[in-house]
C-alpha cells in the first residue's frame, strides 16, 4: 500500500504552476506514482534543471525523473492527445512513453466530435464568453451524463473498433442535429470562418475512419489498470489534479466553471473508495500574484500590473480561453477557495512564480479584502465584479537570504490565511524551490 | 536495425500510406498548400517549433532509465532546392533507405538520426523547412512530403544557407554535444552564401518571439556568419557538398573561405549524397579507411571525389570520443536520471541509492 499520497490542488482558477510543483515533489518525495484526475486538457508546465521544459496533459509532471502516471477514472482521456503527446515526449527522448502511462478501464474518452462541440458553443455566445480550452473534455463528461453509456466511449473499449465506430457515430448524428440549424451567421463575424471550420469536419465523412484508426492505435498501446491495484505499490504518490477550485462545476464562480468537480474531497473519497487507508497529505497551489485566462471574475486585475509582470503577454490572447490577465493576490478569493474545499483541510501551501515579483519590482502586492460589500441577495459572482480591492504592498528589501524570504511570506500567509507555507518557488526548475523541510 | 530504427519495409509502407508513390514532385500537395495558406506545414516549420532535438533514446526501468538503442548521431542535412535544384527533395525521397542504411554501416553502435532540411533564398516566401532529427522511416517520409521548396533563388548571386547552419550553431539540442563528440552537418548546393545574418529575417524564419525566448543572448548583438560557423564547427562535423555544375565560378572559393577547403567537396549528383556521406562519416569516425574508399563509393569513386575525400579531417571524431571521460553510452546502459549526461558505470550505484542532498547554500536573492 502506497505509504502517503500528497493531493496538489490548484487554489485558484488554473495556471496556478501545479506542474512545476508536482515535478518538485516527484524529485524530492522521489514518488512512486502520480495519479491524474481532471480533464486532458490540461498543460502542466515543467522545467528541469538538466534543462528539460515540456507542457504535461495526460502524462504526469513526475514522467521526466521516470515517474509512472496512472489516470484515474475521474480523468477524461483524450486519445488524440496522448497520441500527440506520445510523439512529443518521444522527441525528448522518452522512447516508449506509453511505458509509463496505465489508465483506469472506465475512463471517459473525449473526442474529436466532443472538441467541435466545446468550440461551436464557445463560438455562439458571441461577446459573451464562458472561457474554455475547446478540446471538447468538458462536452465529453456532460455528454456521458445526458446520453449515457450508448454515446459515451471508455478507455477499455478504444481498441474494440466496432464499438468505437457505433459509439463515434452516435456522438456524430447527435451533434449533426443539434447544430443542423447553425451557420456562419450565428457567431461573431471574425468568428465566421472557426464556425466554417468546426461545421465541415463534422461534415466531413473522412474523419470518423480517421478516428477510429487512431483510437484502435492509442486502445492497443494503453495499458489499463485499476486504482486499487495501483494503490497497493510502495512508496509515495502524487495526486495531479487539472483545473483549480474556483472552476469546480458546483461551488465554482459560475458560470465561468469547468464541467468536472475539482474539490480535493473528490480526490479524498476517490482514494477511500479505492481502499486507501493511509495518510493523505493535501498542498493547495497558487501564484504569488492573481492570474486568469480568459473570462471569470478578478477583481485585482489591472492592466499596467499585467503588461509589467507579464511583459508581452497580450499576444497570448486566444479564441477560448481569451486574454490573459493579472493583478495582486488576492487573498478573498483564496479564502473563498479554502471555504469551498469541502471537508477537506490543507496541509500547507505552495507559492509558485514568485521569482517574477523579484525580476519585476520586488513589490509583493496582496488584496486584503474588499472596501465594498455584497448587496442583499446578490450573488458572490455579481459581486466581484464590482468588488473594490484593498491592496497593501510589501516591498521585499535586497538582498535577502532564501530562508528570509520563505520566513516572511509564510508569516505573512499566515496572518491572513491560516495556512503554513509549504513550498516557495523563486524559479521554474526543482532547484529553484525552498522548502519549510526536507519536502 | 531492430524495433523502431529505420527499415525499407516500414519506408515502402510509408510511401503507400502519405500517398508519396510517385518518385518525383512528391512536395506538390505541400507546395500547393503553402501556396495557398501562406504558411508551411508546421512539422518543417522552424517557426513553430524552432529547437530541434537529438536526443538519447530511453526507457524507464525501476525509476532508472535504459538506453534502448546507442548513442545518437545527429546527421543534418540541409538542401538547396532554388533554380535547378528545385527537385532535390524528390532525390532525397528516393536515396533515403540508402542513405540509412549507408550511414548505419559506418555507425556501429550509434542511434543515427537524421534531419534531412531544404533552404532557399531570404526572397523567397519560405527560406527554409527544418524538421526534427528522427530515425524511424514513416515520420521522416512524412517530413520530406511536407517541405514546400520555392524553386525561385532571387538571382541574387547566392542563396540563404547561412541560416541553415545558424539554425544547427544556436538552436539545436544534441546528445552528442553534451557528451563532447559532435553531429555532423551538410549543406549541399550549387551557389555561394550572403555573407549576412539579418535579425528581421532569423524572426521571419524561426518565430517573431525568438529573441525574446530561444536567442536572448543575441537581444542586442548578432553573430558575424565568421563567428556562426566557428560555433557551428565547434558542435559539428561540417561539410559542405557543391554541385560540380555550379553556375557561379567563385562558388567553390566562397565557399572555402568560410568553411575551409577541407570542409568543401565537389559532387556530381545528389544521388551520390548516400556514398559521399557516408564516406565522410566514415572516414571521421575511423570506421572506414582511405584504402576503403574506393570501394566504399562504387559507382561515384572518381579521381578527384577520392582526392578530396582523402584530405578531410580523418579520424577527428575518434579523437575526440578518446578524449571523453567516459565510453561513448550504448544500448543497454542505465541512466540514474533522464537528465545524466553519462550513464551509471557498473557497480557505481544500488537500485536503492538515493540523490544526495544539496548542501545547504548561503544564497541571496
Amino acid at each position: 500500500m502506497l505509504e502517503k499520497i500528497y493531493v496538489v490542488t490548484d487554489l485558484g482558477p488554473g495556471d496556478g504552476g501545479k506542474g512545476s510543483i508536482v515535478h518538485t515533489l516527484s524529485c524530492n518525495l522521489d514518488a512512486s506514482v502520480i495519479i491524474k484526475r481532471g480533464g486532458a486538457q490540461g498543460s502542466h508546465g515543467v522545467r528541469t534543471s538538466y534543462g528539460e521544459n515540456f507542457n504535461f496533459s495526460q502524462w504526469g509532471c513526475g514522467t521526466l525523473e521516470g515517474v509512472p502516471t496512472f489516470l484515474s477514472e475521474q480523468m477524461v482521456i483524450s486519445p488524440v492527445g496522448l497520441s500527440n503527446e506520445s510523439e512529443a515526449l518521444k522527441r525528448l527522448g522518452i522512447y516508449d512513453p506509453f511505458v509509463l502511462l496505465s489508465c483506469d478501464p472506465a475512463c471517459i474518452s473525449a473526442t474529436p466530435f466532443h472538441r467541435i462541440s466545446s468550440q461551436l458553443e464557445e463560438l455562439l455566445l458571441g461577446d459573451n464568453p464562458r472561457g474554455t480550452i475547446g478540446t471538447g473534455v468538458g462536452q465529453a463528461y456532460r455528454m456521458s451524463k445526458t446520453l449515457g453509456e450508448a454515446a459515451t466511449i471508455r478507455a477499455f473499449e478504444l481498441k474494440n473498433r466496432e464499438i468505437v465506430r457505433t459509439k463515434l457515430q452516435k456522438q456524430l448524428d447527435y451533434y449533426r442535429e443539434r447544430y443542423a440549424k447553425i451557420s456562419r451567421k450565428d457567431g461573431l463575424p471574425n468568428d465566421a470562418e472557426l464556425i466554417d471550420e468546426n461545421l465541415s469536419l463534422l461534415y466531413d465523412d473522412g474523419f470518423l475512419p480517421y478516428c477510429l484508426d487512431l483510437f484502435e492505435d492509442i486502445g492497443k498501446k494503453l495499458r489499463l489498470e485499476s486504482l486499487d491495484e495501483v494503490l497497493k505499490g510502495d512508496g509515495l504518490g502524487i495526486v495531479e489534479c487539472s483545473h483549480g477550485v474556483l472552476t469546480d462545476a458546483e461551488t465554482g464562480l459560475k458560470p465561468h466553471v469547468s464541467a468536472i468537480r475539482t474539490l480535493p474531497k473528490f480526490t479524498t473519497e476517490m482514494l477511500r473508495t479505492a481502499g486507501y487507508d493511509g495518510e493523505i497529505v493535501n498542498y493547495a497551489v497558487h501564484r504569488a500574484y492573481e492570474i486568469r485566462h480568459g473570462a471569470g471574475p478578478m477583481p485585482t486585475y489591472d492592466p499596467e500590473f499585467t503588461s509589467r509582470m507579464l511583459p508581452g503577454s497580450h499576444k497570448d490572447e486566444n479564441r477560448w480561453q481569451g486574454i490573459v490577465r493579472a493583478g495582486a493576490l488576492d487573498l478573498n478569493l483564496m479564502r473563498y477557495a479554502l471555504d469551498t474545499s469541502g471537508d477537506v483541510t490543507f496541509d500547507g501551501l505552495c507559492l509558485t512564480w514568485f521569482d517574477q515579483v523579484l525580476a519585476c519590482n520586488r513589490i509583493w502586492s496582496l488584496c486584503i479584502n474588499y472596501k465594498n460589500a455584497p448587496a442583499t441577495g446578490e450573488s458572490y459572482v455579481d459581486f466581484l465584479k464590482r468588488a473594490e480591492p484593498n491592496i497593501i504592498e510589501y516591498f521585499i528589501e535586497k538582498p535577502i537570504l532564501k530562508r528570509e524570504l520563505f520566513e516572511f511570506i509564510g508569516d505573512t500567509l499566515d496572518k491572513f490565511l491560516n495556512i503554513p507555507l509549504k513550498l516557495l518557488s523563486i524559479g521554474p526548475t526543482e532547484l529553484d524551490k525552498v522548502s519549510s523541510n526536507k519536502e | 536495425m531492430g524495433y523502431g530504427t529505420f527499415s525499407v519495409d516500414s519506408y515502402q509502407q510509408a510511401r503507400r500510406d502519405y500517398g508519396v508513390t510517385q518518385s518525383t514532385n512528391v512536395t506538390r500537395q505541400a507546395e500547393e498548400r503553402a501556396r495557398q495558406t501562406g504558411h508551411l506545414s508546421e512539422i518543417v516549420d522552424p517557426a513553430v517549433s524552432p529547437i530541434r532535438r537529438s536526443k538519447i533514446r530511453l526507457n524507464p526501468r525501476r525509476k532508472k532509465w535504459i538506453a534502448t538503442l546507442g548513442c545518437p548521431m545527429d546527421i543534418e542535412v540541409s538542401c538547396d532546392t532554388t533554380g535547378s535544384m528545385g527537385g532535390e527533395v524528390d532525390t532525397e525521397m528516393n536515396v533515403l533507405p540508402e542513405l540509412y542504411d549507408a550511414v548505419a554501416k559506418v555507425l556501429p553502435g550509434y542511434d543515427p538520426q537524421l534531419c534531412l532540411g531544404i533552404f532557399g533564398d531570404c526572397g523567397d516566401d519560405f527560406v527554409m523547412c527544418r524538421p526534427q532529427f528522427e530515425m524511424e522511416a514513416p515520420k521522416i517520409v512524412n517530413y520530406l512530403k511536407e517541405m514546400a521548396p520555392q524553386r525561385g533563388g532571387n538571382g541574387n548571386h547566392g542563396e540563404d544557407p547561412q541560416y541553415a547552419m545558424f539554425a544547427r550553431a544556436y538552436l539545436t539540442d544534441a546528445y552528442t554535444n553534451r557528451i563532447g563528440l559532435k553531429g555532423y552537418h551538410f549543406i549541399v548546393t550549387d551557389e555561394p552564401y550572403h555573407n549576412h545574418l539579418r535579425r528581421e529575417e532569423i524572426r521571419r524564419i524561426f518565430g517573431s518571439e525568438i529573441f525574446e525566448n530561444e536567442l536572448k543572448d543575441m537581444r542586442s548583438e548578432l553573430p558575424s556568419v565568421d563567428d556562426m560557423v566557428s560555433e557551428l564547427k565547434r558542435k559539428t562535423h561540417q561539410f559542405v557538398l557543391v554541385m560540380s555544375d555550379y553556375y557561379y565560378n567563385d562558388t567553390i572559393d566562397l565557399w572555402s573561405c568560410l568553411c575551409g577547403e577541407k570542409s568543401v567537396i565537389i559532387i556530381d549528383s545528389t544521388s551520390q549524397l548516400p556514398a559521399v556521406i557516408s564516406a565522410i562519416i566514415g572516414l571521421t569516425e575511423g570506421t572506414i579507411e582511405v584504402v576503403e574508399l574506393e570501394e566504399h563509393l562504387g559507382l561515384f569513386g572518381n579521381d578527384r571525389l577520392i582526392r578530396q575525400l582523402s584530405s578531410i579531417d580523418i579520424g577527428a571524431q575518434a579523437k575526440l570520443r578518446h578524449a571523453l571521460p567516459h565510453p561513448v553510452p550504448k544500448a543497454g546502459d542505465i541512466f540514474a536520471n533522464k537528465g545524466d549526461i553519462w550513464p551509471i558505470r557498473p557497480g557505481e550505484a544500488s537500485d536503492d541509492d538515493k540523490s544526495v542532498e544539496p548542501p545547504d547554500r548561503i544564497e541571496y536573492l
